[in-house]
């Protein structure tokens, strides 16, 4: 106790040097808690755009076609008996919001002047809805089960083709058979997601229209949404264990696989934290690494005296040690709270930030509460402190005796 | 026996390309409980050899041996032991620690020897050193706020509490005006007295060296002189309470 009482008291004795080591170490705490919290909110951002944008939390196919899908897009297709199977299966699983029916094939979308090539979903309208909350209508309406002649267009393909709400166009593509089929179809809507890319050749319609179109009872996907992401991993493993309990031949994929943008969003994130991180980390050590050299010169007649009256150097090592730990630990705890002050006043501003590359949409600022960050931020100051402080108390329970007796 | 025995005791310093002897061949005997004055001129050797005779510093030749126990092959680790359970210092600087109070500063022998003593009688010790020091009513009080005949009777009570067998000085009074300087050093022989610590003390105060038991003198790192006088108490003329 008393290595702590005389560490805490040196440090309050020379308030000068303590608050500008404090102040480096509170700085560059608050940074990364702020970075941590701004990156984190970033990956559950891009993460829900992705799922409620496109991709759901599961989707769920027949086995085999993942393999298949684009050499044969209608070998490893869902039958209608199979899809009414496997949704009264999800019904059963925790944490299953919706599922919804999917259709994808290409085709070619155009009026009399212009046409381009599309990737079009054939979806239910009402429940993909409410998986793609993350696609903002534009222009018009969304997709509508009364109306199945009915298109919503990516911006960019709408764009292409010259297309508004309320015009009829002329959507070409071949039947499961190979036979080339058209169908009219009216805009009801112009819409954005978070990639710029998708909407450039994105269209969605009704599903039963684009089975008409293809000439299919069938469907590609079940695409399942959570009631909350973190429940993935569980989710999955009910549908593994019900899926082969009742004897349903399926296989699915979870988000994440499929976007591999999402990835390397993370991948680059990462690298930026992990960079910052270390130069934070190399001041935070320069910062207590000078500030307990110095303490070591000032107090060598001190570290003679205590060598007199007996201490090991052990002892003197244990000395240096507790005070850079407690003022780097004391540092980095008030920057945590310094970081997490600044992340709440940053949110109450509700900054708007411009749109991402690959994005055609602005977002709030908001940074997250990363418990994990904070706490791993304070193990990893007091371990550079540890390092930071370990040369200058070794050299201090080096000194001769004598010497620092005379030293004035 | 005596309880100090030092032979032939060498030292060499290094400075530059140059080598200098600060003790050359010292031999000197003291008896338990006895009080030792060193005297010399500045570089006559006499804090060298305090240090050598405190386990502070290290000699290059010679013996020494203290309490019986050959201290010439001592480790570090051991040296600090020795030191934390039988040698008490009194330094010129006075060498407090500036961060404890004068209770704490004069606790800090007693936990750094590991002392058995539990927390109530460790507390008894220290207020009692405190009352024989004058210092009782200061407990809180911190070195800086402290006179240097205050802090001298802070480092006097620090160097005894735990009841060393040795007790060295180096210089105690140079930093502090006569009348003090006397009225410390008459406080620190009658503790170490009462304590029964074998006392050694350097000092450049002819005053002192004439009032000594037993003086030794040091020039150019050889004993010049060892003379054994009747004790002639020092009396100051300042109480404790005035310095």
């Amino acid at each position: 106790m008393l290595v702590f009482k005389i560490a805490w008291r040196n440090i309050l004795r020379h308030k000068r040097r303590s608050i500008f080591a404090l102040m480096t170490i509170m700085v560059g705490v608050s940074g990364i808690v702020m970075f941590g919290g701004f990156i984190e909110a970033n990956y559950i951002g891009l993460r829900e755009s992705i799922i409620r944008g496109q991709y759901g939390h599961l989707q769920i196919h027949q086995r085999g076609y993942e393999e298949t899908h684009r050499s044969d897009p209608d070998k490893y297709r869902l039958s209608p008996e199979l899809v009414e199977q496997t949704q009264a299966m999800l019904e059963t699983v925790p944490h299953v919001l919706i599922t919804s029916r999917r259709i994808e094939f290409t085709g070619l979308l155009g009026n009399e002047k212009n046409s381009r090539a599309a990737i079009i979903r054939g979806v239910d309208p009402d429940n993909e809805a409410l998986i793609n909350s993350a696609l903002t209508i534009i222009d018009g309406a969304e997709l509508d089960a009364e109306k199945p002649e009915g298109v919503v267009l990516g911006e960019g393909l709408a764009q292409g083709i010259n297309a508004k709400v309320g015009d009829t166009l002329t959507l070409l593509s071949s039947t499961v058979n190979g036979v080339m089929n058209a169908v009219d179809v009216e805009v009801v809507g112009i819409f954005q997601s978070f990639a710029k890319e998708y909407d450039d050749s994105a269209m969605m319609m009704v599903l039963d229209n684009a089975q008409r179109l293809l000439n299919t009872q069938a469907v590609d996907t079940i695409v399942v949404l959570l009631d909350e992401t973190p429940a993935l991993p569980e989710t999955v493993a009910a549908v593994a264990a019900n899926s082969k309990q009742q004897g349903l031949d399926l296989e699915w994929m979870e988000w994440y696989k499929m976007a591999n943008f999402y990835q390397k969003v993370v991948d680059l994130y990462d690298g930026f934290f992990l960079f910052i991180n270390l130069i934070i980390y190399v001041v935070v050590l320069f910062g207590v690494s000078n500030t307990m050299i110095v303490t070591v010169m000032e107090r060598t007649a001190e570290i003679g005296t205590l060598r007199a009256m007996g201490m090991r150097r052990g002892g003197i090592v244990r000395q240096f040690l507790a005070e850079g730990l407690m003022l780097a630990l004391l540092s980095a705890i008030m920057g945590v709270l310094a970081g997490i002050s600044m992340t709440w006043l940053i949110n109450s501003l509700e900054i708007m930030m411009p749109p991402p590359p690959g994005s055609s949409k602005g977002y709030p600022l908001h940074l997250q509460y990363v418990k994990e960050i904070w706490a791993a931020t304070v193990l990893f100051v007091g371990g550079i402190a540890f390092l930071a402080t370990l040369f200058p108390a070794l050299q201090a329970s080096r000194k001769e005796i004598v010497e620092a007796l005379r030293h004035v | 026996m005596s309880f100090i025995q030092v032979n032939e005791l060498t030292k060499q310093y290094e400075l530059g390309k140059n080598t200098v002897a600060a003790l050359r061949g010292v031999s000197l005997n003291v008896a338990k409980g006895e009080r030792l004055f060193l005297g010399g001129p500045s570089g006559s050797g006499k804090s060298t050899l305090l240090h050598i005779i405190g386990c502070l510093d290290r000699h290059h030749g010679g013996k020494i041996s203290i309490g019986g126990q050959d201290v010439t092959l001592a480790n570090d680790k051991a040296m600090s032991d020795f030191r934390a359970r039988n040698v008490g210092f009194v330094f010129q600087n006075f060498n407090l620690m500036p961060v404890l109070n004068v209770f704490e500063n004069v606790q800090y022998p007693l936990l750094l020897n590991r002392s058995l003593l539990a927390a109530g009688q460790r507390r008894q010790r220290i207020q009692d050193i405190l009352d024989a020091v004058g210092l009782s009513n200061h407990a809180r009080h911190y070195p800086n706020e402290l006179s240097g005949g205050q802090r001298q009777r802070v480092a006097i009570a620090r160097a005894l509490v735990h009841e060393p067998q040795l007790l060295i000085a180096d210089e105690p009074t140079a930093n502090l005006d006569s009348a003090t300087g006397m009225a410390i050093m008459e406080l620190m022989l009658k503790l170490s007295k009462s304590h029964g610590s074998t006392v050694i003390i350097s000092t450049h105060n002819p005053d002192l060296l004439k009032q000594a038991e037993r003086c030794v003198m040091l020039r150019d790192g050889r004993i010049t002189d060892d003379i054994a006088q009747p004790f002639k108490p020092i009396k100051s003329e300042t109480s404790y309470a005035g310095f």
